[in-house]
């Protein structure tokens, strides 16, 4: 029986497998190629510092992947929020009232997002596409028309939330714990999963799909709202750049991680955390070997495309029909 | 069936090819560390496949042979974010010192290098100097101490080619901060020449990142001063400006750019090109990497000041790009703009008497004088 059901528990978990065994080879891999200094005391401070960020937004986005949503807004509205940060904080309000300002422009954001794509049919990534140029803009115009740097006048809170890896271990596990029981054990992430495999056969089950798609989009506005703080606790500092390429960041750290991006019950909160330490310790590890610039997106395409490769082959009668 | 073993063949492939690869850098590796440098400096820019990134490398490569140091190269992106993760993650690959080309994130940057206790460059540019550290060894003014200067000597170019109606394309302020005193120098230089007031010089079309942007700013130019005979392309001139002038309705319309590619050869010896120019990548890695490396050494000058600044080097004839090529960028980089013997009279690791102004001197030598020193 149990020879049995070795073979039938690998078929069975496939998926969570592989996203393991990624993480599990590039540790072991560049621990290796490293002499162990990839998990010495002050990489793994770098490592946890540069997760966090990633991490928290991954989060949010595995609400919205998780019933066939895309977004490509969360580094322009990263910016957004940020520089929303930054001027409430300078004009003297406490460090909470500027994490407030942040995390409800960054929910504005994504509610218009949504709005627009549930009154208009619109496809979710059309959507973001515009809250992204919009976000981008007005960053944009307000850095190029302002005369001094966008910077916090004070960085000293702040900077020790960055810095502080107390906080930050708290944060990560305080942002994954809640993702987790809201994903897996509230109806918000049942319904957003059984959204994914077929939308019409939730609804016609009962699932409120345009409700459940707002609230979606409003956890991933606060955590990246969240982010926000975080990114500016690090830098300090916007610009135009801020942000930029950070939405690709997530989505390949969520692919990394076992993600399917057309959503469904498949979907797994693990994939933010597996997904976000494969790729920041991916790309801490290819600088920490030295790995010649000119062949470093190489590789990491090759992982990516070997990641993709082994989740398609998911077996058929785990995808719903739709 | 066919289609599990087109599969397998697929991963087999990209197995293959990774480890090829995974090989390849091995090797590289193994075959630096066996060298037993003493420092190692971390290297960050955008890219290393334009041509400053590509002789950035290949001086790098060639202070590797002369000094006791090995080279860390890291591609960052544009963002803040990227910036501080890119210095953290060469911060902890152990790098004694750190070139970046950008003054991204300056303060939170020194700050992080300050606490790992390792020194930090800004080699593409003015820093704020408001910001100070002793592991902080300052930033470069690309365009010589004064971009003024560089703005007059394009003016002196465009007046002495008889050109009447110049427009002017640039890169917004806020991203490139030199452009002002750049284009503020050119404009009074063509007042001060043209006594007749022939020469009219439009207001200044400012355009974002993109080669469509440029395309745009060209385009509006025409349309609002369709007389118009010279444009100078602040604004990567040679890539972006000068196709946007040739697929215009006005491609007779003659470049002043500052840039450089291979087509400013064929463009000088037709007549669209005005003039060209380009950073001294030799003369700011050279200028970086002296001050970091005496700073290594426990060294650091008397005279020392935060700016420092390299010569622009810029062409007006098919002759100086020759020269450029021999002189500024040759394969052997013994015959380019800084060499290694030349560099360590400036440095104080090798000469007690060394200045950071002999230094300056050294790095912001002109085309012409760098010729003439080697021959």
């Amino acid at each position: 029986m149990s020879e049995l059901s070795i073979p039938l528990f690998i078929k069975k978990n496939q998926n969570t497998l592989i996203q393991y065994a990624g993480l599990l080879l590039v540790l072991i891999a560049f621990t290796v190629m490293t002499d162990g200094a990839l998990l010495s005391d002050f990489n793994i401070r770098t490592i946890l510092k540069q997760l966090v960020v990633l991490f928290t937004i991954s989060v949010g986005m595995v609400f919205v992947f998780s019933h066939g949503g895309m977004d490509i807004s969360a580094g322009a509205v990263i910016a957004l929020s940020s520089m929303v940060a930054i001027y409430t904080i300078n004009a003297g309000a406490p460090l909470a009232v500027g994490v407030l300002a942040a995390i409800a422009v960054s929910v504005a954001c994504y509610m218009v997002n949504v709005i627009i794509s549930n009154l208009f049919g619109l496809m979710a990534v059309i959507s973001s596409l515009a809250i992204m140029f919009v976000a981008r803009g007005l960053v944009t115009y307000q850095v190029s028309t302002s005369s001094a740097k966008i910077a916090l006048t004070d960085t000293g809170v702040l900077r020790e939330i960055g810095r502080s890896m107390p906080i930050i271990i708290t944060i990560i596990v305080l942002v994954g714990v809640v993702g987790y029981v809201i994903f897996h054990f509230t109806k918000i992430g049942k319904h957003s999963k059984a959204i994914g495999d077929n939308p019409l056969a939730a609804s016609q089950s009962g699932v409120r799909v345009k409700y459940t798609k707002l609230i979606s989009y409003a956890i991933a506005g606060v955590l990246v709202g969240c982010a926000s703080i975080l990114s500016l606790s690090r830098s300090a500092v916007v610009s135009e750049n801020t942000g930029m390429g950070m939405e690709m960041d997530v989505i390949v750290a969520l692919v990394l991680g076992g993600m399917a991006l057309n959503g469904g019950s498949r979907s797994k909160m693990s994939s933010a955390f597996v997904g976000s330490i494969t790729y920041v310790v991916l790309n801490n590890g290819l600088v920490m070997v030295g790995v010649a610039p000119e062949v470093v997106s190489l590789i990491r395409g090759i992982i990516f495309l070997l990641v993709v490769f082994l989740l398609l082959r998911r077996p058929r009668g785990e995808v719903m029909p739709r | 069936m066919k289609q599990k073993k087109w599969m397998f063949n697929l991963l087999a492939f990209i197995l293959l090819a990774g480890v090829v690869l995974a090989g390849c850098s091995g090797e590289k590796d193994s075959g630096s560390s066996s060298e037993q440098k003493d420092f190692t400096i971390g290297v960050m820019l955008y890219n290393y496949t334009d041509i400053q990134g590509q002789q950035i490398k290949e001086y790098s490569a060639y202070l590797e042979q002369h000094f006791n140091v090995k080279f860390n190269f890291a591609t960052v992106g544009s963002s803040e974010e990227d910036h501080i993760s890119g210095l953290e993650n060469l911060l902890a690959s152990g790098v004694d010192a750190v070139i970046s080309g950008y003054d991204t994130a300056l303060e939170q940057s020194v700050s992080l290098a300050e606490e790992a206790g390792v020194y930090y460059s800004v080699t593409l540019g003015e820093v704020d100097e408001a910001i100070t550290s002793d592991y902080f060894v300052g930033g470069i003014k690309q365009f010589g101490e004064d971009p003024q200067q560089l703005g007059a000597k394009y003016a002196k170019q465009a007046y002495a080619a008889g050109v009447k109606h110049i427009g002017i394309t640039s890169f917004p302020e806020f991203a490139f901060v030199d452009a002002p005193a750049i284009i503020k120098g050119f404009t009074d230089e063509i007042k001060n020449l043209d006594t007749a007031g022939e020469i009219t010089v439009y207001p200044t079309e400012y355009h974002s990142f993109a080669p469509e942007n440029a395309v745009d700013a060209v385009t509006k130019i025409i349309s609002n001063y369709p007389e118009v005979d010279a444009i100078f392309g602040l604004g990567s001139g040679m890539d972006f400006v000068y196709p946007a002038i040739l697929n215009s309705t006005k491609p007779d319309i003659r470049l002043l750019a500052l840039g450089y590619n291979d087509s400013v050869t064929a463009g000088m010896e037709n007549g669209s090109i005005i003039m060209a120019g380009t950073n001294n990548y030799g003369e700011l890695v050279a200028n970086s990497f002296a001050q970091l490396y005496d700073r290594l050494n426990g060294k650091a000058y008397s005279d020392w000041q935060q700016n420092g600044y390299v010569n622009y080097v810029t062409f007006t004839t098919v002759e100086e790009i020759e020269d450029f090529k021999n002189y500024v960028i040759p394969k052997d980089k013994s015959n380019g703009a800084v060499t290694a013997e030349e560099l360590k009279q400036t440095m104080l690791s090798f000469n007690d008497r060394a200045t950071w102004e002999s230094l300056q001197k050294l790095t912001n030598r002109t085309l012409a004088e760098i010729k003439a020193e080697r021959n």
